[in-house]
């Protein structure tokens, strides 16, 4: 199984929840500020919109993704299922979950700050600070469909 | 080898040239508008049809044929499907995603806007066939370029060795 964690980005929402779920934060108590900025897939600006990142392998060997989707959630996923079964003829299976928490302005304000320079992923850092009960909560939500 | 052209709606630009790559337009002469109208997967695609890949025929060489529509967001879709692959270990030199919608006009927009996007079919489906038949010699420079393409990655894998190159 693949899990997909999804947001308008993919830079902040689905790197923090792909983190939760794979271990490297805390799953109870919100992440500060010099851990979000040291996990290696947070705040990285040159992640194109689209396309599927392997943030790591769960202990149940399901490899988890980070996807950025802009407003176009739906139709990425279905190209995505699409595509694996009409054009690759594969019977991978993938699973999505929204964990899209901080706005989309905000976002896209912090990415063009951050390849101005990289001190502005800062102005997201709280935001993801404050949306860790939401992220938490969707992670949660997965790792119970995945039936852990 | 697949080949995947994809364009707005997966109703025109990937059709025609699709038509164009399978020989069932031929590239030396101009379609007529019922020409193009007869073709079955011509201004028929509904926003259902939208992200799913069709398979249409394979070519003289083997090579299987898609269209695909992808709506404003082709060039997310297109990192979407080759981060894909990667995935799955597909090699690249395996699949070709050639985007169709620049080689078309805006008369052909304006006409497959009407037709689909509107519903004004009557007015719409014959607007997008003058402006394909306006673009055509760009469709079939596109394609001739795909097949050229085609037979490139086919001299490389000969010559590699890999056996598999058509598959």
């Amino acid at each position: 199984m693949n899990v997909v964690y999804y947001c308008w980005d993919g830079i902040f929402d689905s790197p923090m929840a792909a983190m939760i779920h794979l271990g490297y934060l805390s799953e109870e108590r919100p992440p500060k500020i010099g851990e979000l900025l040291a996990l290696p897939n947070y705040g990285r600006v040159d992640r194109a919109a689209g396309r599927l990142y392997l943030a790591g392998v769960d202990g149940y060997k399901n490899a988890v993704f980070t996807l950025g989707c802009l407003n176009k959630a739906e139709m990425i996923q279905r190209v995505i299922l699409e595509a694996t079964r009409q054009l690759f003829k594969s019977e991978a299976q993938f699973l999505f979950f929204d964990c899209q928490s901080i706005p989309a302005w905000r976002c896209f304000l912090a990415k063009k700050l951050a390849m101005a320079d990289p001190s502005g992923l800062r102005l997201n850092c709280r935001e993801s600070i404050k949306s860790f009960a939401k992220i938490a909560a969707v992670v949660k939500n997965a790792k119970e469909n995945l039936g852990y | 080898m697949k080949v995947v052209y994809m364009c707005f709606g997966r109703a025109h630009s990937s059709v025609v040239a699709s038509a164009i790559h399978l020989g069932y337009l031929d590239p030396q002469q101009t379609p007529t508008v019922p020409e193009l109208t007869k073709l079955p997967l011509f201004d028929v695609s509904e926003a259902s049809d939208l992200g799913v890949p069709k398979f249409v025929g394979c070519d003289t060489e083997g090579c299987e044929i898609y269209i695909v529509g992808l709506d404003g967001c082709r060039v997310q879709a297109q990192s979407a499907i080759e981060s894909l692959a990667a995935i799955l270990a597909v090699p690249s030199r395996e699949f070709l995603i050639v985007e169709t919608l620049g080689a078309i006009g805006w008369l052909a927009k304006f006409g497959g806007f009407l037709s689909r996007q509107l519903h004004f079919v009557k007015i719409g489906r014959p607007i997008v066939a003058h402006g394909i038949i306006r673009s055509y010699d760009l469709l079939c420079e596109l394609v001739e370029s795909v097949k050229k393409e085609l037979s490139v990655i086919a001299a490389k894998d000969q010559e590699t060795g890999n056996p598999d190159h058509r598959r």
